[in-house]
């Protein structure tokens, strides 16, 4: 399995190669020709598997039924110098739901003194046991770890909650049952991204819903991966992987892989059962968020890489990791193309003609195919361009990232700003270079209709299309990053 | 069997008393003749507070300890003939706080007997009554689905173990919530995402697609023969009044369709004011009606021709 993993890995890149090999014009700009086929290629293998997992998706179903399970829950809610209050609130939620099913633990790592008192005499008065580290090895994984190995043997299973994210009375009453399957390694439930009125706030929001609505839905009982919160663990299959991976940034999605290696299976259940999560609301908030996720997702190629992964669950985590170099490196290429062809760089051979014969129907076909995959979810226009428009927002970070993960430079952790931090819109200073790029591109690519061939004709326009569609997304990232400035643009519960 | 909530209510009920008639009892020691005239009854009746509190945790603990006793061979005729020699005991106890409800000298105790001659008449009643209640079970044998319908709380649990010990069958027990009693080692719990469904049900259609998909999952855990007792059944239809004949006719039909000789029962409480599952009347060939909470009184009625 591994060597047909690899081979479909390679695939896209492959496929760049050959189409380079046709259309390039000198050796010394071929790279460049490559990079923006495999920008190409990498979309239309993420397609292929959106097509794979429509099917899972547009039928995704839950059960009615489940068995009683007398299974004992270890609750975890892990904080780090968080709001007491709000910490507070979710362990009285995580108890409420939990019942007399087990215990809620908070696993706090927090360095303030006055948070450290304040929390664990909170949970000495409501009969919660506490756990408080000195250290933070391992970060959130760590924690987890830690405690896993400090409670022992007394329970089954191991639920984690962020501390701002409050599981709702019935979440374990449906969970648990999932549990009868001996396969099922873990369930997760999505969450829900509380309203904003910070148009970050709410593309990050939109932003999730194909991901949550469809793709999820898409891996459910196969590849659905643990998204580090609302996520409930059996704990013996845990222990056999050798517990939460801590060297990955996003230790839920490595240590999916590592279960999934395994043959188990997870089982995601898409019910607002875990509400009032708090998107970023402004954009270096938003950045930072995304490059962390990205830099997860480049550091799982290895793991990726060297797993025995069944090959369409290995299709599913590698599809993911298309995206991420789609939207990071991969969109820097696909606008310095007509900026460089713009300004008389001609780095590709090809008939525009025969170009947008071919690309037209791919791209108008996936649009609709888009449309009809987000039908019935909240998505709509204005999702769909708060979405984009964010993804312009976050690829210089996301970019950022890969390189960090290619120079293997270390990434100081940050934990995702929860609603609270400081703003600046210092991210955003790329942006406008490029979109003053963009600009002149176009600028100069009007002066270059005056005596053009038609076939000369035909590819200006090809390039004047695609820098006005990168500068209106990225014009419109901007202003949505500006206006979430604003004071009054604060987050708030609908 | 008493609740651990329950019980520890009583006991926080019978502590509250306790510090109450203390406090009472530390200003009857220093007020004057005219404050302790206003003290007596108050102290005299919540003694009798703290009292009820703890008899009630002990009755139910004698009970408990009761149930300890291996069973005699006295069949539940011969007990009924048995008790009904000691029905004029009864009469006589019955009579007694009939004519203390009408003199006690407080309100409170005149209403607190007028509340044990109501349940001694209850009793009395029973016990005439609970031969021919029991016989009229045995007629469940010539159908193949019944209803139970009573007082939400009801001891619906007292019937359906009589019924599934006369038609000889295991029972499959489909309960809505969680902390229900258990009856049977083969429970099918009713996941909460169905409700989500149920509620979404807008149309004859997704009546119908929810009944058969219930029924499905149903049948894949039910062996042939078996009785499935679907507990509270009132719970699992769609809101919509015109929609819960089509939801239980296909939920009926898919389960007798899927399971081998299957005996289905359904629990209903009815709703406060007074209204049960009648829309199943015509789906199930008899009805249990619960008169009262212990499930001791009620009657068995042949409603399919």
């Amino acid at each position: 399995m591994r060597v047909l993993n690899t081979a479909y890995f390679f695939m896209p890149f492959a496929t760049a190669i050959i189409i380079t090999y046709f259309t390039y014009t000198s050796l010394w700009t071929a790279w460049f020709d490559f990079l923006l086929w495999t920008s190409v290629t990498l979309g239309f293998f993420q397609f292929l598997t959106t097509l794979a997992q429509s099917k899972g998706a547009m039928s995704y179903s839950l059960p009615y039924t489940g068995k009683k399970l007398n299974l004992k829950v270890a609750a975890f809610v892990t904080a780090f110098n968080e709001d007491p209050e709000i910490v507070e609130r979710t362990l009285l939620s995580v108890k409420a739901a939990l019942g007399n099913r087990g215990d809620v633990i908070l696993l706090d790592d927090s360095t303030k003194p006055e948070i450290v008192d304040r929390l664990s005499e909170f949970c000495k008065k409501n009969g919660i046991i506490y756990f408080h580290r000195t250290d933070r090895r391992g970060f959130k994984a760590g924690a987890i770890n830690d405690a896993i190995k400090a409670i022992g043997d007394n329970y089954d299973l191991v639920a984690i909650f962020d501390a701002d994210q409050r599981p709702s009375k019935s979440f374990f009453d449906i969970v648990l049952p999932f549990f009868e399957d001996p396969k099922v390694a873990f369930v997760q439930v999505p969450q829900y991204y509380e309203k904003t009125k910070s148009l970050i706030g709410q593309g990050a929001r939109y932003q999730q819903e194909p991901f949550l609505r469809r793709i999820m839905r898409g891996r459910d009982s196969r590849s659905a991966f643990s998204l580090g919160s609302g996520t409930v663990y059996r704990i013996s299959v845990l222990k056999e992987v050798g517990l939460l991976e801590e060297k990955s940034v996003t230790e839920d999605i490595a240590t999916s892989v590592k279960i999934h290696e395994k043959g188990y299976v997870s089982k995601y259940v898409d019910l607002p059962l875990v509400w009032y999560g708090t998107p970023p609301t402004e954009v270096s908030a938003y950045i930072t968020q995304q490059s962390r996720w990205a830099l997860g997702g480049f550091q799982l190629i290895g793991t990726l890489l060297k797993s025995d992964l069944s090959f369409r669950t290995f299709m599913d985590y590698i599809s993911g990791l298309f995206y991420w170099l789609e939207v990071g490196p991969f969109t820097l290429v696909q606008i310095a193309a007509p900026i460089t062809f713009l300004f008389g760089i001609y780095f590709l051979k090809i008939n525009p003609v025969i170009y947008v014969s071919a690309y037209v129907p791919y791209f108008v076909f996936s649009f609709y195919y888009f449309y009809y995959l987000m039908k019935g979810t909240e998505y709509g226009v204005k999702g769909f361009l708060l979405h984009q428009a964010l993804e312009y927002v976050e690829f210089i970070g996301v970019t950022a990232s890969f390189f960090a993960w290619v120079l293997r430079r270390k990434v100081p952790f940050k934990v995702t700003a929860k609603g609270r931090s400081a703003k600046s819109l210092r991210p955003l200073i790329y942006h406008v270079i490029i979109l003053a790029l963009l600009v002149a591109s176009m600028t100069r690519g009007i002066f270059l209709i005056r005596g053009a061939t038609s076939v000369q004709l035909w590819s200006i326009g090809v390039n004047e299309f695609w820098a006005a569609w990168h500068y209106f997304f990225l014009i419109t990232g901007i202003y949505v990053s500006f206006v979430s400035m604003s004071e009054e643009e604060k987050s708030y519960v609908a | 069997m008493i609740s651990a909530e329950f019980r520890e209510n009583l006991i926080r009920a019978e502590y509250l008393e306790h510090v109450a008639l203390n406090n009472l009892l530390e200003l009857y020691r220093d007020t004057d003749r005219e404050g302790r005239d206003y003290l007596e009854p108050e102290i005299f009746e919540t003694m009798i507070h703290r009292e009820i509190m703890k008899a009630i945790r002990r009755a139910w603990d004698e009970l408990e300890e009761l149930r300890k006793m291996p069973e005699g061979k006295k069949s539940f005729r011969e007990l009924i003939e048995k008790l009904k020699e000691q029905d004029d005991i009864e009469k006589n106890a019955e009579s007694f706080y009939a004519k203390q409800a009408m003199v006690a000298p407080t309100p409170f105790l005149r209403g607190l007997f007028e509340l044990i001659f109501q349940n001694e008449k209850l009793h009395s009643d029973t016990l005439n009554y609970a031969v021919t209640a029991r016989e009229s079970l045995f007629e469940l044998s010539k159908g193949s689905s019944c209803l139970i319908e009573g007082n939400p709380g009801s001891n619906f649990f007292r019937i359906l173990d009589l019924i599934s010990k006369d038609l000889k069958r295991k029972i499959i027990l489909v309960k809505t919530r969680e902390d229900l009693q258990s009856l049977s080692d083969n429970e099918i719990l009713i996941i909460p995402s169905y409700f989500i469904d149920r509620d979404n049900a807008r149309s004859q259609r997704d009546a119908v697609a929810l009944a058969t998909r219930l029924a499905v999952e149903v049948s894949r855990r039910a062996e042939s023969g078996s009785m499935v007792v679907f507990y509270y059944a009132n719970e699992l239809c769609p809101a919509r009044e015109d929609l819960v004949y089509d939801f239980w006719d296909n939920l009926l039909s898919t389960l007798k369709r899927d399971i081998k000789d299957v005996y289905v029962v359904l629990v209903c409480a009815t709703t406060v004011d007074g209204r049960g599952c009648t829309r199943v009347y015509p789906l199930v060939d008899h009805v249990i009606t619960v008169y009262d909470i212990n499930a001791l009184m009620y009657k068995v009625r042949k409603v399919y021709p």
